[in-house]
């Protein structure tokens, strides 16, 4: 057995320089491979309707793996892009679940508002929530709700529990099997951590107006409308490239769109006609 | 006691029609539990204390803990510094709960309806249309002081045709230690309701002692005032307890339910001890209790799983499932650290349990796989059940929309089984444009801030929140949310009783905020303003 392996490693070390081409290159295409064979598989894939973003994610968010969303603790912007995700996923399944597992009142950063949820045209009754103190205890929910099928999507406030490497790489790796065991998607929302084993790992940040978008005057709606505007970076992406832009979410048709807005030729016209695109016209031709 | 009781025997000699209601006041059942449960000295000074605002205060105190000197209200550190050898206790309202209502249970031998009142330590007896079984009321509450007097519980005891005069006769007046009856004519039971205080109107503080400062001390002072005057004055509630005390106004009253529950149980033959024992013991009544519910054709969504130690002490402990099942492996699974949770001691001898809440099988096509939908939620409801089980069903929950305009008050989270379906209730607007617009994270406490802005009413051009500056490069508003007046004590208006005008805030480092004005500056109300929440 050993004589066997001595024999391939042999050959391999021959081989590779007989072929002319270097490791970088015979890891690029190993791992294209590999990538090509998970597509190959039937992993469902949540489109962002934004064709770069959609190509750097090699087709869309996967299924049935979880996913790294960070953003500022002082800010709503990752809470945000987290429910427009979940928006997608009731346009495709109406009678979708999710279980949202953070700690109550979470201190600095507030706790999700249902009537928030609401106002995003998003409806409470598609969520349960998991309010616990305890960290461990938290996180254990949390695979434990990843694990079921019917879960449409699970999403998990981690806290600090990052600092600790080990034992967020522990944790990682349980819900990357948890959620394959499902096919549920697994969305872990906090600051900045460490991406191994993670799908996907997003940063969000809220973009800041410098101006009014519309002003108040030519609105005919009871509300002023302030699009969400979010600067995307796509930090890291398993069998895709890195990827960043500034994303606005379109509260009617519930569809991303990037800022220029000259990237969506095939899209279908949206739901119904809104002031967001009036407000989305007025501020894009104003930036 | 005896020549008393006689006393209220006559005073319900006239025959007695109608509704019949006896309440039962044990002040000392806190104490009693403790000195039961714990085995306590009794003839030491015990006290009872519950957190207030952040200090520890008295609120039950021993016969002997007041001649020490120690009274309700004082707070627990000076307390021990009076009474250093005092046993203090913090209070457990849902252990007192329970007894109650395991007394209320007990009565079920003399009426069918009965109830707990857990704040007045107390239950009720609805004696209407039972009463001649035991001899009438009066005697019928008679035996009831006789029986708990020999449990060593000290009653205060009142039978009458209203709750409401009952509740207060055995709270209130001097007599009730010896049973008290109220029936007859209505001149004799206004004479006795009349002296009582007007505390036995069961009222707010601040109501109560509005009407002590008013100079209307008793309930026959308040009484002879015209009740539009009344309401005017303290508000709508004290005629309404007034009209239910003089029996002119019926109370909705919630009696305790009973269902008879399915139970298995063994008597072993050798003391079970050890882990291993345990959990085969629990396995046995598990299995025993799967066959017996699949036989009678039921489903349970509550079990109890108790045992008796070769001492005769007893336990127990409980599990609840989302929706009922009759399924091995899910039981199984509901009670998979029971075993390790039991400490056998030096051998349990007797072992059952008790499934509550039945209710019949599911549709034969959900059995049969074929109700995919069905299939779905019965898996949901099983990963609901197992992280209630492991976190506290408290700690899994549904959103359920509530009538306010504030924002921290518009929503609530119940357990997934109160919820029921009050979770599909939620409206949501589309387009969404129409909504008012609402920050998808809240704090649950709004946190003041500094604010800096052109005009008193204008919306902020810069902020310090947190310890930091920020400037806003937007401002949207302002939505004006007033109190709830028709909620709102005006009486004694607080700070939640102040209009609040809130603003959307676009800071230049990039946060959306919620921020709102609290008083209105067109009144020259004090100005503060406070962060509420955040957009995305």
């Amino acid at each position: 057995m050993a004589q066997m392996h001595d024999m391939k490693t042999d050959e391999a070390i021959v081989n590779y320089p007989q072929m002319g081409v270097s490791r970088q290159h015979i890891f690029a295409s190993l791992k294209q491979h590999v990538s090509h064979l998970e597509m190959a598989g039937n992993t469902a894939r949540l489109s962002c309707d934004v064709p770069e973003l959609d190509d750097a994610l090699s087709g869309g968010i996967k299924c049935g793996y979880p996913h790294l969303i960070c953003g500022h603790h002082h800010e709503g912007a990752a809470t945000g892009f987290v429910l427009a995700l979940l928006a997608k996923m009731v346009q495709q399944n109406p009678k979708a679940i999710f279980i949202w597992c953070a700690p109550p009142y979470a201190s600095s950063q507030g706790q999700i508002s249902a009537r928030g949820i609401a106002a995003r045209g998003l409806s409470p009754a598609h969520f349960i929530f998991i309010d616990e103190q305890h960290p461990m205890q938290l996180m254990a929910a949390y695979e434990q709700a990843l694990q079921t099928k019917t879960v449409t999507a699970v999403i998990g406030e981690y806290g600090m529990i990052y600092q600790k490497p080990n034992l967020w790489q522990d944790w990682i790796k349980r819900f990357r099997r948890a959620a394959r065991t499902s096919g549920a998607v697994g969305l872990l929302l906090g600051a900045d951590a460490p991406a191994a084993g993670l799908e996907t790992k997003w940063h969000i940040a809220s973009h800041c107006y410098q101006q009014m978008p519309v002003h108040l005057s030519k609105q005919s709606s009871l509300w002023d409308e302030w699009p969400s505007l979010w600067d995307v970076d796509l930090v890291s992406a398993r069998g895709g490239r890195p990827y960043r832009d500034r994303l606005l979410w379109d509260r009617v048709s519930h569809r991303f769109r990037t800022l220029s807005g000259q990237h969506q030729p095939n899209l279908p016209a949206p739901v119904r006609a809104s002031v967001f695109d009036a407000t989305l016209t007025s501020y894009c031709a104003s930036a | 006691m005896s020549a008393h009781i006689q006393h209220a025997s006559e005073i319900c000699a006239d025959q007695i029609m109608g509704p019949e209601y006896i309440y039962l006041h044990i002040p000392d059942l806190p104490i009693m539990r403790l000195v039961r449960q714990h085995r306590l000295d009794a003839s030491q000074p015990i006290s009872i204390y519950q957190s207030e605002k952040g200090v520890d205060r008295l609120i039950y105190l021993s016969d002997q803990a007041r001649q020490h000197g120690l009274d309700t209200g004082l707070s627990l550190p000076d307390a021990r510094a009076r009474v250093p050898e005092g046993l203090y206790y913090q209070a457990d309202h849902l252990a007192d709960t329970r007894l109650l209502s395991a007394l209320a249970r007990w009565a079920w031998r003399y009426s069918p309806r009965t109830g707990v009142d857990a704040a007045g330590l107390g239950i009720w007896i609805d004696m209407t249309g039972a009463s001649h079984l035991v001899g009438g009321c009066m005697a019928g509450m008679r035996q009831m002081i006789e029986a708990l007097s020999q449990a060593g519980l000290a009653i205060c005891a009142a039978a009458s045709p209203s709750y409401a005069a009952s509740w207060a006769l055995a709270h209130y007046h001097p007599e009730a230690k010896q049973g008290i009856g109220c029936f007859g004519q209505t001149s004799k039971r206004r004479e006795m309701l009349d002296i009582l205080p007007v505390t036995a109107l069961r009222l707010e503080i601040s109501c109560i002692e509005g009407l002590v400062r008013s100079g209307l001390r008793t309930v026959g002072a308040v009484r002879q005032l015209r009740p539009a005057d009344l309401a005017m004055r303290f508000g709508s509630m004290l005629t309404k307890r007034l009209e239910q005390l003089y029996d002119t106004r019926s109370e909705e009253l919630v009696a305790i339910k009973s269902e008879p529950p399915i139970v298995v149980a063994k008597q072993w033959s050798e003391p079970i001890s050890g882990d291993g024992s345990a959990a085969q013991m629990v396995d046995w009544l598990i299995d025993e209790m799967a066959s017996l519910l699949m036989h009678q054709e039921q489903q349970a969504r509550q079990f109890e799983l108790g045992w008796q130690y070769t001492d005769g002490a007893t336990s127990h402990m409980r599990f609840r499932l989302s929706r009922a099942s009759n399924d091995k492996q899910i039981i199984s699974r509901l009670c998979a650290d029971a075993a390790s949770r039991i400490d056998t001691k030096f051998g349990i001898d007797y072992s059952w349990m008790r499934a509550f809440g039945l209710v019949d099988y599911r549709p034969v096509t959900a059995m049969l796989g074929t109700d995919q939908s069905a299939l779905a939620e019965i898996e949901l409801d099983h990963m609901i059940d197992v992280l209630a089980a492991r976190l506290g069903p408290e700690k899994v929950r549904r959103a359920v929309p509530r009538a306010s305009w504030h924002s921290d008050q518009a929503e609530a989270r119940i357990t997934v089984a109160e919820a029921g379906t009050q979770h599909h209730h939620w409206q949501v607007d589309m387009p969404t444009a129409l909504c008012a617009p609402r920050p998808i994270r809240l704090l649950s406490n709004a946190e003041q801030i500094t604010t800096i802005s052109v005009l008193p009413d204008h919306p902020p051009q810069q902020l310090i929140w947190r310890k930091k500056h920020w400037n806003v490069t937007q401002a949207s508003g302002p939505e004006r949310i007033g109190p709830a007046w028709w909620q709102t004590d005006l009486v004694n208006s607080s700070s939640d009783a102040r209009t609040r005008d809130y603003y959307r805030l676009q800071l230049s480092q990039g946060p959306r905020i919620w921020v709102f004005r609290e008083g209105l500056t067109e009144r020259g109300d004090p100005i503060s303003w406070y962060m509420q929440g955040f957009f995305d």
